[in-house]
């Protein structure tokens, strides 16, 4: 390709980029208009930058700095259990035929179903064992989708690495333990990186079970910033900067991993 | 290889999933025969299939599923189709690719609930920016959300907006991934760029676009947030989802034993699809053993 | 890693375990004005009168997004806490029959657990608290329609629903190029608890009641008042997503000037009044009664009367200590007034009309004289939810212009006549 159309295949990608994340910049101009200025019935592109709305997250009734904090940790131990569980269960689930067929298959079945197929009986255990509005209960009600999400991508990661390497370590007498954390788990790191990142965005954005099952100690960034929407108004300026804050450590933390990202998730194109 | 012992490494992963999941479907089909609700969750009278029958008379049952299907069909192909040109558009800069990506991946790190919210506000007939921006351009009165195609199209865009980037990042990965030796040498043969994406790309790829494509046809099914914080599954029932209508069968009527015969017979619904995708596709997939 | 997992799990669930010196009875109600006045009530309690009464009381505020979805899971599920939550009076019966709220009518007749005056209530606010006589919540708020006005531009505000229409048009750009807002009107759209409620007024005004021989749905005047909604949609008097229209966005369309009239609860009022909340209209909303209909006897208008109610949840540890609190909360005079000041309606006779309250909150004195007239109730049946999610859905199709009045209204009834059956509310 000659190098005048090369420039035209930058303009494009510079106007796709735009396009695409046309709503992020909406949210992140409207999180600094002040509150008359969002909702006009005529179109205006100048507006006195506030920082009120900012300040509005963080005072005394609206506990931000907490929501964040719960969001954190829900998220880190939902991925990082899921990641406990997910990487001997793909291991399983790629090596063994027996195995692969059904459950697989059932696997896949848990991560299509509807979040409100499991809303009620999932609130009622919750409250059975008494884990409604906290952490652990949250986390629980998060591993219906983060295991299979990650069963999933390990599994099409794990097919990849070649039988040989494995029956080799055999050989010289390794367990099947043994190969999965010292042979398996160094090579499966990119996708154990992709499968992290998937499911710490997806947990940290999950809104649906969260407000569902916590109301005060356990209450996540989405519903906090579903909170905005009070009967006085709705705090478009405040719901944007609370979302504002809410995407920078995601794009952070795919900015560090995007090399890992990026092989984890081939999904089974190498040959 | 030994076949016996690989149970000892799905163990853990069964356990927790049982627990929350198959004990929650258990749960749900012993309501589904009751007539169980807000006053009477466990002790409902027994009637046997009548939640399954009243549910396949209702005809508000028959137009949600159209109503998800027509999402679902919709949203899932021009994410796709979008997200594959999007990824080879990337896949052909020679610098900055990594820029760009992180760039286009932006939109799937929002919540869905912050994408409802934006878009309730920039689709608002009086003060939202969209309608506006046509108001004094063009002096046109967009109206979106009146007619009950247009608002379930409006649906729609929120999804593509939000979920290309997904089609996008896992498009994009695999093109990385793939051996340049077959391009090298179409390119040889003197084959023009589209003919080498369609003959060589293309089948390279099949195997994770199959995999992307049942992932967008899960989660495109189990839509809730931006659905509910837009319309409300309106106007009228136009955007009323199977996630939508049991969500009111069971939160705003209390009928529990008619929306826990919905959730299984969506978990129905969803085991038969996931069955024919798993016979068609997932051997392809996992053919590289 | 798992180990890991494994203790940090534990680790939060130790942490999850609090100690206070007095005992804390918990109040659970949802973000906005109504949150706002329970914490001052709160406040006010703590500093005051925690220690006569030997307890304290602690506010959780929530989403208002789904609140009474939680609510109801949290008493169905039969958690312990919270001790007190706010609901809605359209649960009332369902409370009854099932016990998911404390029958509070022994305490609420023994003086020394009640000692404030019992004839102070609007009557229909404690009608709405009580289902076959016994009381199961004692009501903070009853709210209203009222119909909010542009006082600058309409001098007389229109006192039925034709003249309603005939402002409307004369506010819309599409018919009248020289008015000052884009649509003369604006009312509920949204399926949701509110839709039903505000067509009730104009089916109730045209003289419709709930039952004949079978529910009364599809009976003349529902035809009536339907049919008035359709038209006013369709020809465009309406913002055109009127379907998405609740509290909120009616609120942003008074707010943004492009509305002239809107039938909304007289709850917004307060935040339509605020000069940094509604820079463009606060100093011009005038408020009125619900339009009505012309009858021989003088003009005939309904209105649709909920109560917020404050429920004790029966497996709490605190079951007297939350009455206590919510009787000062609702009927004593300094707790009413705190919350009264703070932009809320407490059903008090005695506060509506207390001059202070009057003076910050003039829609008082349209307000209290309507709901006194006109207010009415609706059915008190503890499948009553079930049935108006069936109105509502046919209705809201009406609304979006899917289905003609008459077949919506025909349909509608005939369903909610066989789900009733099916209850055995009809041999």
């Amino acid at each position: 390709m000659n190098r005048k159309s090369k420039i035209w295949l930058y303009i494009l990608a510079v106007v796709v980029v735009l396009i695409f994340n046309f709503p992020l910049m909406f949210v992140i101009v409207t999180s600094f208009k002040p509150l008359g200025e969002i909702m006009l019935p005529n179109l205006k592109f100048t507006f006195s930058p506030t920082l009120e709305n900012y300040k509005m997250l963080f005072s005394e009734t609206f506990p931000f700095g907490k929501y964040i904090l719960n969001s954190i940790t829900i998220s880190l131990i939902s991925t990082i259990g899921a990641l406990a569980v997910a990487v001997p269960g793909s291991y399983g689930i790629s090596r063994f035929g027996k195995v692969k067929k059904n459950v697989a298959f059932w696997i896949l079945s848990i991560r299509m179903a509807p979040p409100v197929v499991f809303a009620l009986p999932l609130f009622l255990i919750l409250k059975w064992i008494k884990l409604i509005d906290t952490i652990p209960g949250l986390v629980m009600v998060y591993f219906t989708f983060t295991v299979p999400l990650s069963i999933w991508i390990l599994n099409t990661f794990l097919m990849e690495i070649p039988k040989s390497v494995e029956e080799s370590a055999m050989i010289d007498g390794a367990t099947r333990g043994q190969i999965l954390y010292r042979i398996i788990f160094p090579l499966l790191m990119p996708g154990i990186v992709a499968v992290f990142i998937m499911n710490f965005i997806f947990s940290w954005n999950e809104f649906f079970f969260a407000l569902l099952m916590t109301m005060d100690r356990a209450v996540t960034i989405t519903v906090g910033t579903a909170r905005f929407v009070t009967g006085y108004s709705i705090y478009w300026g405040a719901i944007c900067a609370a979302s504002t804050i809410s995407v920078i450590p995601m794009i952070i933390m795919t900015f560090l991993v995007q090399k890992y990202l990026v092989r984890g998730l081939t999904m089974g194109a190498i040959k | 290889m030994r076949n016996d012992r690989g149970w000892r490494f799905v163990i853990p992963s069964v356990i927790l999933l049982g627990f929350v999941a198959l004990f929650p479907f258990i749960f749900s089909l012993y309501i589904s025969f009751t007539e169980s609700t807000a006053y009477n969750i466990y002790h409902g009278k027994f009637v046997g299939l009548g939640n399954y029958i009243s549910l396949f008379k209702d005809i508000k049952f028959w137009d949600s599923l159209r109503v998800t299907l027509l999402y679902v069909a919709l949203s899932v192909s021009i994410e796709m189709i979008l997200g594959f040109f999007l990824a080879l558009l990337v896949d052909s800069l020679d610098r900055y690719q990594r820029l760009f990506m992180i760039l286009l991946i932006i939109p799937m790190m929002i919540a869905p609930l912050v994408y409802g919210i934006i878009f309730k506000l920039l689709y608002n007939s009086i003060y939202g920016p969209i309608p506006l921006f046509f108001r004094s351009a063009f002096n046109i009165e967009l109206q979106i959300l009146n007619k009950p195609f247009r608002a379930l199209l409006a649906m729609v865009i929120v999804d593509v907006f939000q979920w290309t980037s997904f089609v996008f990042l896992i498009t994009y990965s695999a093109l990385q991934a793939l051996p340049k030796e077959p391009f090298e040498a179409a390119m040889i043969d003197g084959a023009t760029y589209w003919k080498r994406v369609r003959y060589v790309l293309l089948p390279l790829i099949r195997p994770a676009f199959v995999v992307i494509m049942i992932f967008r046809l899960m989660d495109s099914f189990k839509t809730f947030d931006q659905i509910f914080v837009i319309t409300g599954g309106g106007p009228g029932t136009a955007t009323t989802t199977l996630s939508l209508y049991t969500y009111f069968l069971m939160f705003t009527r209390y009928n529990f034993g008619k929306a826990a015969a919905l959730t299984v017979i969506i978990l129905m619904v969803v085991i038969v699809i996931t069955n024919l995708v798993f016979k068609r596709f997932f051997r392809e997939v996992s053919a590289v053993e | 890693m798992r180990k890991l997992v494994l203790i940090l799990l534990s680790l939060f669930l130790v942490v999850i375990i609090c100690a206070g010196n007095l005992p804390e009875v918990t109040l659970f109600c949802r973000a906005g004005p109504e949150a706002y006045g329970h914490r001052l009530q709160v406040e006010y309690w703590n500093k005051h009168l925690a220690q006569k009464y030997g307890f304290k009381v602690r506010i959780i505020e929530a989403t208002r997004a789904d609140y009474y979805t939680y609510v109801n899971n949290t008493l169905m599920a039969g958690a312990k806490t919270p001790d007190i939550l706010e609901s809605f009076s359209g649960f009332t019966a369902l409370y009854g029959k099932s016990g998911l709220a404390l029958d509070i009518t022994d305490w609420y007749y023994d003086d020394s657990l009640f000692p404030y005056d019992r004839n102070d209530w609007l009557p229909i606010a404690m009608k709405l608290v009580t289902y076959k006589g016994r009381i199961y919540a004692l009501p903070t708020d009853t709210n209203t329609y009222l119909l909010f006005y542009r006082k600058d531009l309409i001098p007389e505000p229109p006192k039925t629903w034709e003249e309603l229409y005939e402002v409307a048009k004369k506010f819309t750009k599409k018919y009248n190029p020289n008015s000052p807002t884009m649509y003369g009107l604006a009312f509920y759209g949204r399926k949701s608890e509110s839709l039903p409620m505000f067509w009730y007024q104009i089916f109730r005004s045209y003289g419709g009641t709930w039952w004949y021989d079978r529910p009364a749905f599809d009976s003349e005047p529902a035809m009536k008042a339907l049919k008035w909604v359709v038209k006013v949609i369709r020809e465009g008097l309406v913002p055109p997503d009127i379907s998405t229209y609740e509290y909120m966005e009616i609120l942003g369309a008074l707010q943004t000037g492009q509305v002239a009239m809107a039938v909304q609860w007289d709850a917004a009022y307060p935040t339509l009044r605020d000069k940094k909340a509604s820079p463009l209209v606060w100093d011009k909303m005038g408020v009125a009664m619900v339009p009505g209909v012309w009858t021989p006897e003088g003009i005939r208008r309904a209105h649709s009367a909920h109560d917020q109610m404050l429920v004790i949840n029966p497996n709490s540890k605190y079951k007297k200590e939350a009455f206590i609190f919510i009787a000062w909360a609702t009927a004593s005079p300094e707790g009413a007034k705190i919350y009264a000041m703070a932009g809320c309606s407490p059903p008090r006779k005695s506060i509506l009309s207390d001059p202070e309250v009057l003076k910050k909150f003039p829609r008082f004195s349209v307000k209290l004289p309507g709901l006194d007239k006109w207010g009415y109730a609706e059915p008190a049946l503890p499948d009553y939810p079930e049935m108006k999610d069936i109105l509502n859905t046919y209705l809201a199709k009406a609304w979006a212009l899917e289905i003609d009045p008459e077949t919506a209204l025909k349909k509608a009834n005939q369903e909610i006549y066989e789900f009733l059956r099916s209850k055995g509310y009809y041999k």
